[in-house]
Order: structure tokens, then C-alpha cells, then sequence
């Protein structure tokens, strides 16, 4: 019997005009999508691979670090096609200020985007990665495959005649769910299994990483359970109501509810409720603090000096003693900072959780490696890099203040200069970071579903 | 007398209806939620750019200042990001110099975007401001509340009903019209009404500066002509629908189209037809230009010293100690070598002028394209103007960008330029000739004046305009032609 209403509804979707709809617009959009994503990415790859050729020509030695700075760059992800997230918003490089060489103290690299957007205008309206083909052209289509799908036979008298004979209503319900869940999403992964195929073919898309077809593949699962999410809350709906239009004009408010008023609410929530002080403040305070030590420090050495008690030992230990202050107090800013917005950021996180939409949005993001997880990868090496810096390089040059001026004693340097590496985020931090979003839409799912099947099996067909 | 009555009756049938009070909830709640949102993430981006420019203007006071931390300018967050955020978030908050300031080829500078990841959600989820609440859930509340303006009649049979007595069709479709504008406009004009009273009530305090009246009325203006749109919109596709369900799913379909294959592919196709170098790219040419040009002026400098006549024989302490003596020929030697290194540093300066404005002008008709194809879209129209009018649009950007070129200028006329270089073969000495104590000047920022605005944004108003009335007349037209039978 479930093979007969499932074969039943697939005809019916098949030969209607909203599949062939459905099938254009996925056919057309999606291999788009990834065509103009993927190319974006070589762009930014080709720059990144540029820069990091010149400067590392032109920084070979310890030596050449010390007068040109030291720089570390981030390597765009080439899954940004699946979700563009914070790629270009996040910083791409952190480099030292001036000629670190001189600096009497510690040397901090700073983080800079300098990924000016070249084309602004395409972010009027977003990119177009496969995160947004999803959330907003596939939860429109699951609403418009679902909508119909209880309400319309009632409304036509059909879901009666049916009710009458001897079916199953379990059996009815799990075939129609099946089945045009099925029509809905076949579309939906030939474009994207065509498109990857035909790019990959032209070595457009460059899955430079062993994990990308995993990630890949936990993305299409990522994407038909918010299809499915949102195709199971249009059958909920449908049960619960007797007109195909009332059904639709709820699931249209549900969903400017779930995709576009809820996830942006919770930020701004999280903002008003616990307040943050921004970047640019935070890097003003620690510079402040940087130069008053300094100042602090030099004064201290001038001291010394007119009272001629200075020694190349003393200094130095004064120098060490500033500049341990000084790393410490940074460390604390930049704590104390980091805990604030991490209790920020989870908050409108779980907020935004409410709705599946922002349970897709987030993991996509930290599964294309353009998320919140990549930028904290990125700072920790950059911190691990400028200490091998300070270690090796900065601080092997001593300076020595005497009354006749500045007497720079140089280092012993040996070997190549230090080169940046960003490490991979490990699987088990994705994995723990993404999997809360995964069990949240199974249960929307599982939620949505059950109760448009207890509602089917409890429908009095009077 | 007629249009009165059937006017009344559309309208008391709408306001009785619960997708009204839902319509007039959400507008209600949402409008001022986004503004009042807004304006407090606003009222804090202030305050960080005033802390910020306070610190920097602590530390910066004195040239020496400056040549030691090097020289920054900042932008204020636009007031009027309270209706549309724009792409204000990828603007450089700030413009720094880089590395040295005293180069033979002037002072260095670069965009710094320090905001970005101060809330990450935002550029994942998108930010709740007035345009898109009014651009996305106004325009489809609209289209659910006039979906079944003439289909659900003519399904119910009481329009046939209505046109079967005395009654001239066009006042029939023009009240109804009429009746969805008034309970759209109401509804969202209460809506900002209720904004304007909560940014009252948080102290916003820029009523009067920088036209904030004039372009926050304009907005609302244009808010009101975009919603009457979508109404129209969705009576004329209730007008060549039979069934109410057909109307709602065409309008789903039409409303996604415009919403994202028209504003999308904009960008899609004016990339394949008119493809554009990235920034990067252009950057290291520049650099490349630069080097060359560098490596030139050495080889030139070298060459002058070794054919110097009494020069190419002195030592590097002798010639200093002979230029201190003014001595005839170190003097002579010198003046030359500066005319070489302002020869060099005009032309590098023309070259990348050359490169900068080539593609400067390759991307702009780029975005032109892309804006042109979008402006198929009424969605596209509303939202470049309201971002223009808001000053954080492409215009806005333009100007900022362009405040770098400010910046070097600056820097190299109150530190660059006075600073004393002497050249001698491998060796180059420099000093600053000037006063180290002297107060930095510093740039302030303007953000576009109306008038610049104005003149790039009345093509979308006009075209606004013109689709609104488009969609009434098709909608009218269908009517007139509607066959009862």
C-alpha cells in the first residue's frame, strides 16, 4: 500500500509544473552559484599565493625580519563556494609595525584585512553560496512541495474518499511525506552532484584538503535536513489547517519568522543585553598601555644611566622585567576581552538556535572552514608564531642606552627565518562544535513530523 | 458615491481579517524594534570611533608623534545606518599609514578593517535594520495580504456576482487597490511613528546634522511608493489568476526571482562580460612599478656619482663634511640628485595614477552593469537607494576610498617632504627639516552631501516610481478585460 501512494504522489510531482519549476531554477542557480564561488576563490587564492611567494623571497633570513617585519597570512578556505561566512570579513594577515629591528621591546603582530572588497556592490544582496541557495530558494520550495500536500485533499475532498477505503492512515502520511520529500530534494543534489562534477572537471573547484569531500558530503546532510525542516513543518501545518491558502500564508510567516527576523534578532539581542567594546577600542588601550610601559622603562634605563650605574646586564633586566609587564597586561586585555565576547557570541548563538535556519547557517560556515572556529585557529598560530618571533628573532637584538646615545649589540642569528603555518582545525573541535546544530535539526525534524502524523492519525474525516 | 462604498467595503473586510492583524503586528513590533536596534548599535559604534579617535589624537598630537606610531584617520558610523546598514561593515574603519613614512616615493598607506569580528553573527545572519524589514517581510506581507484580492472573488463567484449589477469595473479594481495601499501604509506608517518615538526616547541626538530630516523623510517617502508597489504587484497577479492558491504560489515565485535571481545574477553577468583584476593583483603591479623604478633611480644615482667630476674621488664622510662646507660641487652634486629623485618620484606617482584610474574605471562599469541589470528588480532599486540615502552605499565608499590618496598627501606635506635626503652612492642619510614639536594636522571626514546622493539615486526613484505605476495599470487593464462568463 505504501508502495502505491508513494508511486502515486511521485507521478503527480513529477508531471506538475512546480517540479519542472524546481528543477530549472536548481539547474540553472546552483551550477551558477558555484561556477562564480569557485572563481572568487581562485582570486583570493592567487593574491594569497602572490603575496606569500614575494614576501617570503624577500624574507629569507632572521635577519631580513628584523628590518622588513614579519607577516603571517591565512589561506582563503576552498570551501567557500558551500559557505562564504566570515572569509572576507575576517582578517587575512597579522604583521609586525614598522622595523621590529629597532623595537626596544616586544614585538606583537597585528591583525589586518586588506581584502578590500573589489566589486562592493555584489554584497548588496549577499553571495551566492550554497548557504543561501538553501535557506532561501530550497526552504521556499520545500514550503511550496508541502503546503498542498494534507490541506489541498482536504479542501478538494479527496484526503475522505481515500480516508474510506481501508488504508492505513500511517501508511499515507509516511508516503506522502516520502515521496515528495524525495521529488523535492532529487533536484536539489543532481544540480549540486552536476555542478561539483563538471568544476571539478575543469579543476575549478580546488580541494586542496583530504577532509573536502568529507565536508562536502556533511554539508548536502547539513542542507537536506533544513530542507527537511522546513518540508516537515509545511506538513505540519497542512494537517492542522482546511485551506491550501491558509496553510501557505502561515509556512510564509513562519518563514520570514525563522529565516529572516529570529537569527538577526538574536545578535542584536546579545548585543543590547551584554555589550562588548569593539576591536578598534580594544587595540587602542593595548597600544596606550604599550607605550606608557615604554616610556616607563625608558625613563628607568635613563636613570640609571645619568646616575652611572648602568650595565649592559642591568638594562637588560629591566628590559625583561617591562616586558613581561607588558605581555601580561596585553594577555589580560585580550582575556579578559575574549571571555566577554565569547559569553556574547554564545548567547546570540543558542538565541539563534530557535530557528533551524541559524542551526544551518553557523555549522555550514565552520564547515567551509569560514567560521568562528578558523579565526580562533588563525589567532592562536599567530600567537604561537609571534612568540617564536620574539624568541628567536626580535629579542636577540639588545640594546644598550649609554651617554653618548644607543649602542645596538646584535644577535647571533642562524638557519632560515621562521615561516607561518596555519595548523588545521582538528576534526573532533568541528565535530564538537557542529554537532549540537545537527542533533537541534534532527529533533526539528523529528519535532515537525511526529506532529503532523499524530495530528494525520487523529483527523476526523466528518 | 460607488467607489466610496466598495472602497469602505474592502477596506472593513481587510481590517477584519487576521492576516491584517497579523500585518499590522509584525509592523508594528518589528519596524521599531529594527530601528531602535539599530540606533543603539549605532549610538555604540559612535562612542568606539570617538574613543578611538580620542586615543589616537592623545598620542598623535606632534609631527614626531606621527613619524614615530605613524598617521591614521578614521570614519564616523553614518546616523542614518539606523534605516539601512548597507555594506557599511565592509568599509575600512580606518586608513593607516604603513611601515615608514619617510620613503623616497612619499608616505605608504593602507585600509585597516578593525570592526568586522567585533559581531560575527551579523555577517552571518544579516543585520535587522528598516530596509530589510520593509524590502523582505513588508514586501511579502503585502503580497499575502492581496493575494486574493480579485482571485479569491472570482473563485468565491462574488465577483461575478458584483459585475453581473451596475457597477463600473474600474472603480471596483481602484477601490480595492486603493483600500490595500491605505491598510499597507498605515500599517507601516505607524510602524515608523513608533520608531521616531523610541529614538526620541534613547536621546538619539542627530535630528538636525547632516540633512538627517530631509533623508530620513525621503526614506520613509520611498518606503511608502516601494510597499504600494508590492501591493499592486500582488493585485495583479490576483487579477490573472482564477484561484487564490495559483496567485500566492506565482507570487512565491515571482517574489523569489526578484528578490534573488535578479540582484544576484546582476553581479553574475557583469563579472563574465566585463571581468575585472582583483585589488590584490592591482597591488602588486603597483609594487612591481614601484621596485622598478626604485632599482632605476639607484643604478641613475650610482652612475651620476662615478661621473660627478671631484665627487666620484671623495669618501662618504668627506662629501657630508664638504656638503656641511657648502662646497660648490657637493652642493651642485646634490641639487642634481634631488632632481633625479623628484623626476622619479613624479613619475611613479603618474604611473600608478595611470594604474589606479584604468582599473578604477574598469570596476566601475562593472558595478554599473551589474546595477543596471538589477534595476530589473523593484527589490534592488529599493535597496540601492536606501543605502545611498543612508550613506552606506557605493557612493559612500567611493568617498572614503578616495580619503587615502587624502591621507598620503598629508603625510607627505607635513613629514615627507620636509625631511632632508642625502644620497651618496650605497649610503642615504635623512633628516626632517622642519619643527618635530609642530602640531600634525589631522583629516576630518564628511560623509557624501545630499545633493551627490540625490543625483545618483533619482534613476531608482523614477524607477520605483514607474513600477508601481506599471503594476497598477497591468493590474487595472486585466481587470477591464476580465470575462465573467
Amino acid at each position: 500500500m505504501f508502495r502505491t501512494i508513494f508511486n502515486k504522489e511521485i507521478l503527480e510531482n513529477i508531471t506538475s509544473s512546480r517540479f519542472l519549476t524546481v528543477l530549472i531554477l536548481c539547474l540553472i542557480i546552483i551550477p551558477l552559484g558555484v561556477y562564480v564561488s569557485t572563481r572568487d576563490f581562485q582570486t583570493r587564492q592567487q593574491s594569497y599565493q602572490e603575496s606569500v611567494n614575494l614576501y617570503e623571497e624577500s624574507h629569507k633570513l632572521p635577519t631580513d625580519l628584523l628590518y622588513r617585519g614579519a607577516k603571517a597570512y591565512r589561506p582563503p578556505s576552498p570551501l567557500s563556494f558551500l559557505s562564504l561566512g566570515l572569509e572576507i570579513v575576517m582578517p587575512n594577515v597579522a604583521e609586525t609595525q614598522g622595523r621590529p629591528g629597532e623595537s626596544q621591546s616586544v614585538v606583537e603582530l597585528k591583525f589586518n584585512n586588506s581584502q578590500s572588497p573589489d566589486n562592493i556592490y555584489e554584497f548588496f544582496h549577499g553571495p551566492l553560496d550554497l548557504v543561501f541557495i538553501v535557506a532561501v530558494m530550497m526552504t521556499f520550495f520545500a514550503i511550496a512541495f508541502s503546503y498542498g500536500s494534507i490541506s489541498g485533499e482536504k479542501e478538494q475532498g479527496t484526503l475522505k474518499q481515500i480516508l474510506c477505503n481501508a488504508v492505513p492512515r500511517n501508511q499515507i502520511i509516511l508516503a506522502k511525506m516520502a515521496a515528495n520529500y524525495v521529488t523535492l530534494v532529487t533536484p536539489f543534489l543532481i544540480a549540486v552532484l552536476l555542478s561539483l562534477v563538471i568544476f571539478q572537471g575543469k579543476g575549478l573547484v580546488l580541494f586542496g584538503s583530504d577532509r573536502a569531500w568529507l565536508l562536502m558530503t556533511l554539508s548536502i546532510i547539513f542542507s537536506l535536513l533544513l530542507i527537511g525542516a522546513f518540508f516537515n513543518l509545511g506538513l505540519l501545518v497542512s494537517t492542522l489547517t482546511r485551506q491550501a491558502v491558509s496553510t501557505i500564508v502561515i509556512l510564509l510567516l513562519a518563514w520570514v519568522l525563522l529565516y529572516g527576523i529570529l537569527p538577526r534578532l538574536s545578535s542584536v539581542f546579545a548585543q543590547l543585553v551584554y555589550p562588548v567594546k569593539s576591536q578598534q577600542v580594544l587595540v587602542s588601550e593595548k597600544n596606550q598601555i604599550r607605550m606608557e610601559n615604554e616610556k616607563e622603562c625608558e625613563a628607568r634605563i635613563d636613570k640609571l644611566v645619568d646616575t652611572g650605574q648602568s650595565s649592559l646586564d642591568k638594562q637588560k633586566s629591566i628590559r625583561a622585567e617591562f616586558a613581561e609587564k607588558i605581555t601580561g597586561s596585553l594577555q589580560k586585555l585580550d582575556q579578559e576581552w575574549e571571555k566577554r565576547r565569547e559569553i556574547q557570541r554564545s548567547m546570540a548563538m543558542n538565541l539563534a538556535r530557535l530557528s533551524p535556519v541559524s542551526c544551518f547557517i553557523r555549522p555550514m560556515a565552520e564547515i567551509s572552514k569560514t567560521g568562528w572556529l578558523e579565526w580562533q585557529a588563525f589567532t592562536k598560530d599567530v600567537t604561537r608564531f609571534q612568540q617564536v618571533l620574539n624568541d628567536k628573532v626580535f629579542n636577540q637584538n639588545v640594546f644598550e642606552v649609554t651617554k653618548g646615545g644607543i649602542q645596538s649589540h646584535e644577535g647571533k642569528y642562524s638557519g632560515p627565518a621562521p615561516i607561518f603555518h596555519l595548523q588545521p582545525i582538528p576534526s573532533e573541535s568541528l565535530v564538537k562544535n557542529i554537532l549540537p546544530d545537527f542533533i537541534l535539526l534532527v529533533i526539528y525534524n523529528l519535532l515537525f513530523f511526529s506532529g503532523a502524523y499524530v495530528k494525520f492519525l487523529r483527523y476526523d474525516a466528518r | 458615491m460607488m467607489f466610496k462604498v466598495i472602497f469602505l467595503k474592502e477596506l472593513l473586510e481587510s481590517i477584519q481579517n487576521y492576516r491584517f492583524m497579523i500585518a499590522l503586528i509584525l509592523g508594528l513590533t518589528i519596524i521599531p524594534l529594527g530601528i531602535y536596534v539599530n540606533g543603539k548599535d549605532y549610538q555604540a559604534r559612535y562612542r568606539n570611533y570617538q574613543e578611538t579617535v580620542r586615543i589616537y589624537e592623545e598620542s598623535h598630537k606632534t609631527i614626531q608623534d606621527v613619524m614615530h606610531l605613524g598617521g591614521a584617520a578614521f570614519r564616523p558610523p553614518s546616523p542614518l545606518s539606523i534605516i539601512s546598514t548597507g555594506v557599511e561593515y565592509l568599509f575600512p574603519s580606518s586608513i593607516e599609514s604603513e611601515g615608514s613614512l619617510i620613503t623616497s616615493f612619499g608616505a605608504q598607506t593602507r585600509f585597516n578593517n578593525t570592526r568586522t569580528l567585533d559581531n560575527p553573527q551579523l555577517y552571518l545572519y544579516g543585520a535587522l535594520d528598516m530596509t530589510f524589514i520593509i524590502s523582505i517581510v513588508i514586501s511579502l506581507l503585502a503580497m499575502l495580504l492581496t493575494y486574493n484580492s480579485v482571485a479569491g472573488e472570482k473563485e468565491q463567484r462574488t465577483l461575478s456576482l458584483i459585475c453581473s449589477n451596475a457597477v463600473p469595473k474600474n472603480l471596483i479594481i481602484s477601490a480595492k487597490m486603493l483600500a490595500y495601499g491605505v491598510l499597507l501604509s498605515l500599517t507601516f506608517f505607524l510602524g515608523i511613528l513608533l520608531g521616531i518615538f523610541v529614538l526620541l526616547m534613547m536621546g538619539f541626538e542627530v535630528w538636525t546634522g547632516s540633512g538627517f530630516i530631509l533623508r530620513f523623510s525621503l526614506g520613509v517617502a520611498v518606503s511608502i511608493i516601494y510597499v504600494l508597489t508590492f501591493s499592486n504587484f500582488g493585485v495583479l497577479i490576483s487579477s490573472l489568476n482564477k484561484r487564490a492558491v495559483s496567485a500566492i504560489i506565482s507570487l512565491m515565485f515571482c517574489w523569489a526571482i526578484l528578490f534573488m535571481i535578479f540582484p544576484k545574477a546582476s553581479v553574475i553577468v557583469s563579472k563574465i562580460i566585463k571581468p575585472v583584476r582583483s585589488q590584490q593583483v592591482i597591488d602588486l603591479e603597483k609594487s612591481q612599478i614601484r621596485r622598478q623604478l626604485e632599482e632605476e633611480e639607484f643604478n641613475e644615482l650610482q652612475k651620476l656619482r662615478n661621473v660627478f667630476p671631484v665627487v666620484k674621488d671623495m669618501s662618504m664622510p668627506e662629501f657630508m663634511k664638504k656638503l656641511k662646507q657648502e662646497d660648490k660641487d657637493a652642493v651642485a652634486y646634490d641639487k642634481k640628485q634631488n632632481e633625479l629623485k623628484d623626476y622619479y618620484q613624479t613619475k611613479c606617482a603618474a604611473e600608478w595614477g595611470r594604474v589606479d584610474s584604468f582599473y578604477e574605471n574598469q570596476r566601475l562599469n562593472q558595478a554599473g552593469l551589474a546595477r543596471d541589470i538589477s534595476r530589473l528588480s523593484p527589490i534592488s532599486c529599493f535597496v540601492h537607494l536606501m543605502a545611498e540615502l543612508s550613506n552606506t552605499g557605493l557612493l559612500e565608499y567611493k568617498q572614503w576610498k578616495q580619503t587615502r590618496s587624502r591621507l598620503k598627501q598629508l603625510l607627505d606635506s607635513e613629514i615627507n617632504d620636509k625631511m632632508r635626503r642625502v644620497n651618496f652612492g650605497e649610503y642615504s642619510f635623512s633628516r626632517f627639516n622642519g619643527d618635530e614639536n609642530a602640531l600634525m594636522s589631522r583629516i576630518e571626514y564628511q560623509l557624501v552631501p545630499f545633493r551627490k546622493v540625490w543625483s545618483a539615486v533619482w534613476p531608482d526613484f523614477v524607477l520605483l516610481l514607474l513600477y508601481g505605476i506599471m503594476f497598477f495599470l497591468g493590474a487595472y487593464v486585466v481587470f477591464l478585460k476580465y470575462d465573467v462568463r
